[in-house]
């Protein structure tokens, strides 16, 4: 089965069913939300790729592999989060940080308190909260600002 | 909204197995302790409230753009 996803900026998208990633408890500020799209328009798009609301046309995140943009990144998952996506095995886990763009493109930061992680296999997705004060709800993606190589040498 | 007064040492406990402590009271500042099952999550508000917002802005500050220029610009 597939179904036609409006978005305003990738136009209508026919997408199998199969492909939609459930987030049972939505995204935090979009909490209707609990169907979304991974779009990923490869070289156009670089490393980054989007999460669209499948049923809100409006709705897209900017996402990208948060290794990219502070290669030592990890996370422990809480015990209440690997049930919430039935993760069998880490193996099994995708994580995304959210990019947030205000202005100019090359001003550009990740969420890195709060990633996303995608259950690929089973397509379940949540957002989750962290709790460490080296990952900063506004990383800059291109080093332009001073924060960016605080903690460094 | 239910309103209590506690003393430092003492607990509140919700719904059975959530036990919270007043640790520390100093000037406007108020340390307690959470003993909580490992299901239930447990966070500042404000840093709910800031993801929230974060969203907000996420989701709808981008214009449609080649992203991959970009990144390739940056390097």
């Amino acid at each position: 089965m597939s179904l036609k996803v409006n978005t305003i900026r990738f136009g209508t998208l026919e997408v199998c069913e199969e492909k939609i990633i459930s987030f049972p408890y939505g995204i935090p500020g979009f909490p209707q939300l609990t169907r979304f799209i991974y779009i990923d328009r490869g070289e156009q798009d670089g490393p980054f790729a989007w999460l669209q609301a499948v049923d809100d046309p409006d709705i897209a995140f900017i996402i990208v592999n948060p290794t990219i943009v502070k290669p030592d990144y990890q996370i422990v998952l809480a015990e209440q989060d690997i049930a919430d996506i039935d993760l069998a095995d880490a193996s099994e886990a995708e994580v995304f940080v959210i990019v947030s763009i205000r202005g100019e493109l090359k001003h550009a930061t990740v969420n890195l308190c709060a990633p996303v992680i995608i259950n690929v296999p089973k397509r379940k997705g949540k957002q989750i909260v962290l709790d460490n004060p080296d990952y900063p709800l506004r990383y800059p993606v291109f080093g332009s600002e001073p924060s960016r190589t605080e903690g460094v040498g | 909204m239910l309103i209590l007064t506690r003393k430092k040492d003492e607990k509140i406990v919700i719904d059975g197995n959530i036990e919270i402590t007043v640790i520390e009271i100093r000037g406007d500042q108020v340390r307690l302790g959470i003993k909580a099952p490992k299901h239930v999550s447990i966070h500042r508000k404000e840093i709910l409230d800031a993801i929230e917002a974060e969203n907000k802005q996420a989701a709808t500050s981008q214009v449609k753009v080649a992203l991959g220029d970009l990144w390739k610009k940056r390097l």
